[in-house]
């Protein structure tokens, strides 16, 4: 085993693995000068060991324990702010959805009108449910929210043959993806003038 | 080395190790644990400074400055996997390492090499906070000239000593926090008791002389 110099500093603080430390205490036995070092250095190691400990000032303690509390103090703060803001964070995104969906049911109003337009506009649907033979009858169409076309005011044998005549007018969509959702809601529902 | 007015702080909380104590007062504010962990190593942490500075103005400074970091950093640097003792160590000797750099005078040291010792000239300068200065302190005179002694010892050797002697840091962990190779630190532990032994010798010989 070749020795270091650094070796007897890893004997003395006991960080050589087992087998080196056999084997470095059989080099001790052999070699003096190194028995000498070796020796001489724990001499003034176990000087160091009278070091004592040396307490820190009451009062430096004190101003750290109360550094800490302080501490604690400003961070519950600093957690309520987010509360704050979180909360007039929804209540923002709340009046802006509740907004939009306004505005969207308006716009669907709109397109369901759109709709029946197409078909000849609700005036030519009142026109053409305004037949002579039911005018003693008055019957009003309308569109509910979901773009569904009712009718008031018709006996169901009435209607069904209003509705099968209507539906005979729908034509198919031969390629939806080139159109915008306007005209294909126009061309999904709309019929033959 | 407990302290005085540590016995408001109930008995379940010394039988508490250092990472509950840590998962308590960053998580529910307990007061009570970072004054536990306070009375526990506060006397380590202060007596590595104070030897480190020799200075009892300048050491309460760098101790309080110490945890007025480690209280602010506790929530973003701290990693609870680590032990919070030798995070804490860290700060402290990075602070105390800062004070002792900005007290050095700036100097040409490029021609003051000494082979024996391996340091320079700014190594041997003597801290302004050094010398003669360690006399606050109640200490009985054999320790005196201990602190004396260590406090001339060049820096980087006697941070291996109080790093090892207050926290019996293995000398890897020396080595990682000093930044340098294990062997490194190995070395300058063993030019430190190397130096130590002289100035007891000489010492011994002045007062030898002496009488």
């Amino acid at each position: 085993m070749s020795i270091k110099k650094t070796d007897s500093i890893s004997y003395l603080y006991n960080e050589m693995d087992p087998s080196e430390q056999v084997e470095f205490e059989r080099l001790l036995e052999k070699n003096e000068n190194l028995l000498i070092e070796v020796e001489s250095l724990r001499n003034v190691s176990s000087k160091l060991e009278k070091l004592p400990e040396l307490s820190a000032p009451q009062g430096v303690i004190q101003s750290v324990c109360e550094e800490a509390s302080h501490k604690t103090a400003s961070s519950k703060r600093m957690v309520k702010k987010p509360i704050y803001f979180a909360t007039a964070a929804l209540l923002t995104i709340g009046f802006m959805a509740g907004a939009l969906i306004y505005e969207s049911n308006e716009s669907t109003g709109n397109v369901g009108a759109a709709v029946i337009g197409s078909s000849g506009s609700t005036e030519s649907v009142q026109n053409q449910v305004h037949t002579p033979q039911n005018s003693s009858r008055e019957i009003t169409p309308w569109v509910d929210r979901n773009d569904v076309l009712h009718f008031s005011g018709l006996d169901n044998e009435r209607s069904d043959s209003l509705l099968q005549n209507s539906y005979q007018r729908l034509t198919r969509v031969n390629n939806p993806s080139q159109n915008s959702i306007y005209q294909r809601n126009l061309q999904l529902t709309g019929s033959r003038q | 080395m407990r302290l005085n007015n540590s016995d408001h702080i109930p008995r379940r909380y010394e039988q508490m190790e250092d990472k509950e104590l840590v998962h308590l007062f960053r998580k529910k504010d307990d007061q009570l644990a970072f004054q536990e962990l306070m009375n526990r190593h506060q006397a380590k942490i202060y007596s590595y400074i104070y030897s480190m500075i020799q200075n009892r103005e300048t050491a309460n400074d760098i101790f309080q400055e110490t945890f007025t970091k480690v209280i602010t950093k506790m929530d973003d640097t701290y990693n609870e996997q680590g032990k919070w003792i030798a995070w804490v160590m860290r700060i402290a000797h990075n602070a105390t390492i800062d004070h002792i750099r900005k007290q050095k005078r700036f100097v040409d040291v490029s021609s003051s090499y000494d082979k024996e010792s391996k340091t320079d000239f700014y190594d041997r300068l003597p801290d302004e906070d050094t010398p003669g200065q360690h006399d606050q302190m109640e200490l009985d005179e054999s320790t005196s000239r201990l602190l004396k002694h260590i406090g001339n010892l060049p820096e980087e050797q006697r941070t291996v000593v109080m790093l090892r002697h207050y926290y019996e840091m293995p000398f890897k962990e020396i080595a990682e926090l000093t930044g340098v190779s294990i062997n490194t630190a190995l070395g300058r532990m063993r030019y430190a008791l190397i130096n130590l032994r002289k100035m007891f010798d000489e010492e011994h010989e002045k007062e030898s002389n002496n009488v």
